[in-house]
């Protein structure tokens, strides 16, 4: 193997086969899979191998993959099905679009083997209808699959059937939840329920079900083509395989990777992303979303897998990393998170719908420089009942953002409660400009660019920003070119 | 199109096409990187000026493929030239005019763009 840090399994066909055409899956090892476990393998065997490749689900939780196809496999009822749980709404996250429109029959194929692994016949893919071309794409993988008898009856003579329908969510994050997922599909409200039951006993219709994620079936053919033994020998102990990022944020090289679990943030940031953008400095990376955490320099070289990142307060989630550079405010961070899940919470549980709305505006009240010392405690107590009292987890994992970055940088949340600063200048609030007399030549730059016209001064002579005006926007900051004005 | 009804049927039918991309006498082809985010930097205005600037000089043996997402999204629109028997060589930041540059140096006269070159650091399995 050459020197290169990127390994691609889920992600071996994206931009290499037209998704339009089968044939070209076909001609790379595309259907083999299936043909061979429905030829050649029991459902029990098939359920062994996916436990023995040790993978495990890649939407963020981890549980193994293998497991919970048995816990469905072992429920008896006269009707089981599969779910694809393509609801992708992390900010930032990419990975399940890019393999649906590069790779949609690699989904597919996945979907009939579990399919026949727990005696389902009918499976769903629940897709964001925000997911247009990934949609379309699926509608043509769809139609080449049923023509070519790889789905529908009696598959490669087998007698094993499947049949595959597409369900289109309106983009409710809480959807990728798979009880709230579940009920969605049934045509009621997308909330969570409790576990147990889990889905592998009553799921869909009340009847054993089995939800994936989109990256965790797309690993499925290779793990059968390639042999169970060979996908455990990549990775670290208890995480096999590989996993896919979107690397996004103040990097360079941002995009799609794929790297082998046991890689390190190091390596993917600064290796495969070639650094922080512009020369900066790196302050830290924020993996698992909504429901992650940031991660400080002191953990770069923290090999990733699942437990690796949930030790240093984050989560592998689904694979959106956003890469933050020195002039990041950390508690502006952790706001815009919070603002997100108090948007998309479904406001079932009262912790969750209230609380986070709670944290929310402490947070708002911090970064406008309103802050007090009570403040930074109820933001660790309510995020501890929060966390404690929620159904699911969008609720149970809300604070994250928070706990995280006043692990790793409280002293920023210092900074804004106790010097009323910013010390990235970042909050408007906590933001002053000022003019250097000294070094201001007049030249009338400032004066230009500013917005709302508050600088005022003759030509050649220093300038003055009148701070009751001033919305803070920086754009005088950004024009002067004698490092005339200071930010503070 | 014909259903596949067996096992036996499938493994001929991807021998066959196998053997027909690996074939020397394949197809060049010319992969265009068209998943949503190709496409909302540009890569539909890329295909079809490689599709134009094909049928405008006449060549014959070579295919544009719409493909996924390469990954590179800080160098969108990518291409990749695929000669049977030689390395493929990937493109990074192709407008409708650099693509015709491509077809042009690279397809007509084997010249490669070195300068639209991206280097392609990831391994595949087969």
């Amino acid at each position: 193997m050459s020197d290169h840090k990127q390994f691609r399994i889920a992600l071996k066909n994206c931009g290499v086969i037209d998704p339009e055409n089968i044939l070209e899956y076909i001609a790379r090892d595309g259907y083999m899979a299936l043909g061979k476990v429905l030829t050649e393998m029991t459902p029990e065997d098939t359920v062994a191998t996916l436990k023995k490749s040790g993978l495990r689900g890649r939407g963020g939780g981890g549980f193994p993959t293998g497991l919970k196809l048995e816990f469905a496999r072992k429920n008896e009822s006269d009707r089981k099905y599969i779910i694809c749980n393509a609801d992708e709404g992390d900010p930032g996250a990419f990975m399940d679009r890019s393999i649906l429109e590069g790779d949609p029959h690699s989904v597919l194929e996945a979907m009939a083997i579990c399919g026949y692994a727990i005696g389902a016949q009918e499976g769903f893919i629940y897709i964001r209808a925000e997911y247009p071309l990934a949609i379309e794409r699926l509608v043509i993988a769809l139609e080449q699959a049923y023509e070519r008898g790889l789905l529908g009856k009696n598959i490669l003579g087998s007698g094993f059937s499947f049949d595959i329908k597409l369900k289109y969510g309106a983009g409710a994050f809480v959807c990728g939840e798979e009880t709230a997922l579940i009920n969605s599909i049934e045509g009621l409200r997308g909330e969570p329920h409790f576990k147990p039951p889990y889905p592998a006993e009553k799921g869909l219709w009340n009847k054993p079900t089995t939800v994936n994620n989109v990256e965790t079936l797309a690993n499925i053919p290779t793990i059968f083509n390639m042999g169970a033994e060979w996908f455990a020998g990549i990775g670290t102990e208890t995480s096999k395989g590989t996993k896919v990022f979107a690397l996004a944020g103040n990097v360079n090289k941002v995009g799609l990777v794929e790297v082998p679990m046991g890689t390190t943030l190091r390596e993917i940031v600064f290796d495969i992303g070639e650094g922080i953008t512009e020369g900066k400095g790196f302050k830290a990376v924020q993996t698992g979303g909504p429901s992650g955490g940031c991660i400080p320099e002191q953990f770069l070289d923290v090999p990733i897998d699942y437990e690796s990142l949930k030790g240093i307060g984050s989560m592998m989630g689904s694979g959106g990393m956003i890469v933050m550079d020195e002039d990041t405010c950390m508690v502006d961070i952790a706001k815009f998170y919070l603002e997100f899940t108090t948007d998309e919470s479904c406001g079932k549980c009262t912790a969750c719908r209230i609380g986070n709305k709670r944290l929310y505006e402490i947070l708002q009240k911090i970064t406008s420089g309103n802050g007090d010392a009570e403040d930074l405690n109820k933001l660790k107590e309510l995020s501890g009942i929060i966390r404690d009292t929620s159904l699911c987890g969008l609720g149970q994992t809300a604070p994250n953002p928070i706990l995280s970055t006043m692990k790793y940088f409280y002293d920023e949340y210092e900074a804004h409660v106790f010097e009323k600063t910013c010390p990235a200048g970042i909050c408007s609030s906590l933001t002053k400009y000022e003019i250097d007399k000294d070094k201001c030549i007049g030249c009338t730059l400032c004066a230009k660019a500013c917005p709302v016209v508050c600088i005022k001064g003759k030509v050649r002579e220093p300038h003055v920003i009148d701070q009751d005006k001033c919305i803070k926007c920086g754009a005088c900051y950004k024009a002067c070119k004698f490092d005339a004005i200071t930010k503070s | 199109m014909k259903k596949i009804k067996s096992y036996d049927d499938l493994k001929n039918l991807r021998d066959k096409y196998s053997k027909e991309i690996s074939s020397p006498e394949a197809d060049t082809r010319i992969i265009v990187g068209m998943a949503t985010c190709g496409i909302a930097a540009g890569a539909g205005d890329v295909f079809d000026s490689i599709a134009g600037e094909i049928m405008k000089l006449g060549l014959e043996n070579v295919t544009v493929v719409r493909a996924g997402c390469m990954g590179a999204c800080h160098s969108e629109p990518t291409v990749e030239v695929v000669i049977p028997g030689e390395e493929s060589v990937l493109y990074g930041n192709v407008d409708s005019a650099r693509a015709k540059v491509i077809i042009n140096n690279h397809i007509v006269r084997g010249d490669v763009v070195k300068d639209l070159v991206l280097e392609k650091k990831y391994d595949t399995i087969s």
